[in-house]
């Protein structure tokens, strides 16, 4: 007898049985369709070297100023202040660009020092900025470049990289210095996807699908110099 | 916690065996039929099979599997709707021999199966797998606020059609 009226829901799915056979038959339409997929033709080979990135992911990822909160006393403050401070700094790096000859130091919440390093870093016009919460070391910045939509994510030795559904195999990619790369869907929408790490610091680079691979080099190496 | 990497064939069968009930059961929630569902698990272990993943443990298996095969399933509902294609043989397909449901569970399953795969996201993280709002909002790349709106809607969805109440937070 279900006495929890929500049990009923999960013993509700735990009564769907698939028809008979059907562990072994799939099993067997899997190896065909994996190995049909494994004769296509690759673009760039495949190394097993590093591990996919969504072997880094645990358990959350890392949460974004202003969007999750932890506790009720926390979420004034990730709510209003940190997007208000986020706000204020892009003001000040608005008002600093029109001065001739210097690159604005933004002031972040967060960790200034990620923040201002991933800043320096991006080339191109920077649409959206965002820091981790509560200490963590975590910075993403949205920019325009060369009129591509991008997202960098800069991650502190401690953080877990955020998941995204891997549509391709990631693989070393020598074009890229190495830096593994794979097409990955978020949010229904498909991006490449480059992650290198250099000085205990990871980059995540999510780019549109449709740009070129020279433009990407262009940008990967603007981003690494 | 030593990571689970799925070099061998013995690897991937034995992973096999601990996930393909469930994703079958995830897939046919959201295809409501034998063959698209066996066919959307199928794509979901051959990406697994072809890929170089390797897994912390369980839990992150589970979660990968389940965050992939909602995605597989909806581009493939977004797909037949685009080619104004029915659910593959859905009505030659023999009738599922399920045990005798206590409790009318068979009502309550087809009433899972009628809500729109937005909310049956929500639904089968929370009452399936147990996570809370918050993790649901992060394995979906939502609002905490957004996921508690849907499990709302979909909560009241399931009264108006159940006439029972599916509790709160």
């Amino acid at each position: 007898m279900i006495d929890n009226k929500e049990d009923r829901i999960r013993e509700s799915i735990d009564q769907i049985e698939p028809a008979a056979g059907a562990k072994e038959r799939m099993l067997e339409n899997i190896r065909r369709k994996a190995a049909a997929q494994a004769e296509l033709p690759k673009e760039t080979e495949i190394k097993t070297s590093q591990p996919a990135e969504i072997s880094r992911v645990n358990e959350e990822k890392p949460k974004r100023a202003g969007k999750t909160a932890k506790s009720s006393g926390t979420a004034w403050l990730l709510r209003w202040a940190l997007p208000i401070a986020a706000c204020l700094c892009l003001l000040t790096l608005g008002v600093l660009k029109l001065l001739p000859g210097k690159k604005p130091d933004p002031v972040g919440v967060g960790t200034d020092v990620l923040t201002a390093g991933t800043y320096e870093q991006v080339p191109g016009e920077v649409t959206d900025i965002s820091f981790g919460a509560d200490g963590a070391e975590y910075t993403v910045v949205s920019f325009v470049y060369k009129g591509w939509d991008c997202v960098l994510y800069k991650l502190g030795p401690k953080e877990e990289a955020p998941v995204f559904e891997e549509l391709t195999q990631p693989s070393e990619n020598e074009a890229f210095g190495g830096a593994v790369y794979c097409e990955v869907r978020r949010d229904q929408k498909k991006y490449q996807k480059l992650m290198w790490t250099e000085e205990n610091l990871t980059d995540i680079l999510l780019v549109p699908e449709q740009m070129k691979e020279d433009v990407l080099r262009g940008l990967y190496r603007e981003l690494t110099k | 916690m030593s990571e689970t990497a799925l070099r061998t064939d013995a690897d991937f069968e034995a992973f096999y065996e601990r996930h393909w009930l469930y994703v079958y059961r995830l897939c046919y929630t959201y295809m409501c039929s034998e063959a698209d569902a066996e066919d959307c698990a199928e794509d979901v272990f051959v990406k697994v099979l072809n890929g170089t993943f390797s897994f912390k443990d369980e839990t992150h298996e589970r979660k990968w599997l389940t965050v992939t095969a909602i995605n597989l399933c909806k581009d493939r509902l977004k797909s037949y709707a685009h080619r104004n294609v029915d659910s593959l043989d859905r009505e030659d397909m023999p009738e599922i021999a399920a045990p005798e449901p206590e409790d009318d569970l068979s009502e309550v399953r087809e009433a899972v199966l009628e809500l729109p795969p937005k909310l049956k996201d929500v639904i089968w993280l929370y009452y399936f797998n147990g996570y809370s709002t918050d993790e649901i909002a992060t394995m979906l790349d939502r609002p905490p606020s957004t996921v508690r709106n849907q499990m709302r809607d979909a909560r009241n969805l399931l009264k108006e059609r159940l006439k029972t109440d599916f509790g709160s937070e």
